[in-house]
């Protein structure tokens, strides 16, 4: 009787036991997935060969770079730190993209900016990066999203959350820094 | 028995054949792949080094000596807070018509690897042909003259010696220089 129910039974366990495979098995494309750091306003984020801090985000409805390039429309300024942390040879930020409502930007390439500056190991350089978007767009909740190079599947990236209509809190009164 | 020995005997060219050729395909394929995946690739993997004299030659010129010092004046330099100014100068002496040609020197903390590359620019300093950062290459009707790589490092002020400067001339096969330097 155990001779005939046994190669059932253990059919049965193997059937259930791949089904559970195929449950926590991961989505196809996770390899390609990447390793998402994620940062605050003011925290220092690291990733691979990369860290950034952003330090400011402003929203305005013009921007200059100091030099001769001026622009009116509905921009995104974020100021922020970055470095290389292990190699400085062709270390720069390549991607710096906000995400917003389902859509990415990518940061004007057209300013004098921290866009594609060459980084340099361990010493921070500050500058800015600037996003122009549709009129209506700036609103909600975005993502920056920061990495060294174009293609960053499977390679560390930084994600650095805004919430675009938070209240601000008034600077605290006191002896100036 | 007598069968199978005549076999062997039978096909005697044709094993002989297999006995050279298979190892030659296998042993051919397996160089070509090295040396297009090693030498030919022009990855930096067989460090040269200097001997006692702190010179070296490869790819057509003498190397070195190799001098670094940690620069405490910078007074007139874009210098950011918490961080250290490294000079190091290289010699080159070419030893043929035409210099070698080579990308900037690396600098490279011995014991975390992280590398450097100059930094002239960011410190406010413009282009000096009496100062190049990397190697100068000969023009038509030139000859190649001595000259000296001035490269200016900016390290964060826990990097710590010793360090490597590391040059990897064009067309060195995957050999690059490597020169150990205390500032």
């Amino acid at each position: 009787m155990l001779n005939a129910i046994s190669p059932w039974a253990i059919s049965l366990v193997l059937v259930v036991a791949t089904w559970g495979l195929t449950q926590v098995e991961k989505d196809e494309d996770a390899r390609y997935e990447p390793f998402v750091t994620r940062a605050g306003i003011g925290e220092r984020a690291e990733t691979r060969n990369l860290t950034v801090t952003v330090t400011d985000v402003h929203a305005a409805r013009a921007v200059t770079d100091g030099t001769r390039w001026r622009a009116e429309g509905t921009w995104l300024v974020v100021d922020l730190d970055a470095a290389a942390t292990r190699e400085q040879a062709g270390t720069a930020l390549r991607v710096t993209n906000l995400r917003i409502a389902g859509r990415t930007y990518s940061a004007t390439e057209r300013a004098s900016s921290l866009l594609q500056v060459p980084l340099v190991t361990g010493v921070p350089q500050h500058g800015s990066v600037a996003f122009e978007l549709p009129k209506e767009a700036l609103k909600g909740n975005g993502t920056l999203v920061f990495a060294e190079v174009y293609d960053y599947s499977a390679d560390g990236i930084i994600e650095v959350p805004l919430d675009l209509e938070a209240e601000v809190q008034l600077d605290e009164t006191g002896w100036a820094q | 028995m007598a069968e199978r020995r005549g076999w062997w005997r039978s096909n005697a060219l044709a094993l002989g054949a297999v006995a050279v050729l298979l190892p030659a395909a296998l042993g051919g394929t397996a160089w070509w792949e090295w040396k297009y995946v090693y030498p030919d690739s022009g990855r930096p993997l067989w460090a040269v080094v200097p001997d006692d004299s702190g010179t070296v030659q490869l790819e057509g010129a003498e190397w070195g000596p190799v001098r670094a010092k940690t620069i405490t004046d910078t007074s007139g330099l874009d210098m950011p807070d918490d961080a250290t100014l490294i000079g190091v100068t290289v010699q080159v002496n070419p030893l043929g018509e035409k210099g070698p040609t080579c990308f900037a020197p690396e600098l490279v903390e011995q014991a975390t690897g992280r590398s450097w590359l100059p930094v002239r620019g960011k410190l406010g300093l413009v282009w000096d042909q009496e100062e190049p950062e990397a190697c100068v290459p000969t023009l038509e009707g030139e000859t190649a003259e001595p000259y000296q790589l001035v490269l200016p490092y900016v390290v964060p002020a826990d990097a710590k010696g010793p360090y490597w400067i590391e040059i990897e001339p064009d067309y060195a096969e995957s050999r690059f220089l490597r020169f150990s330097v205390e500032p």
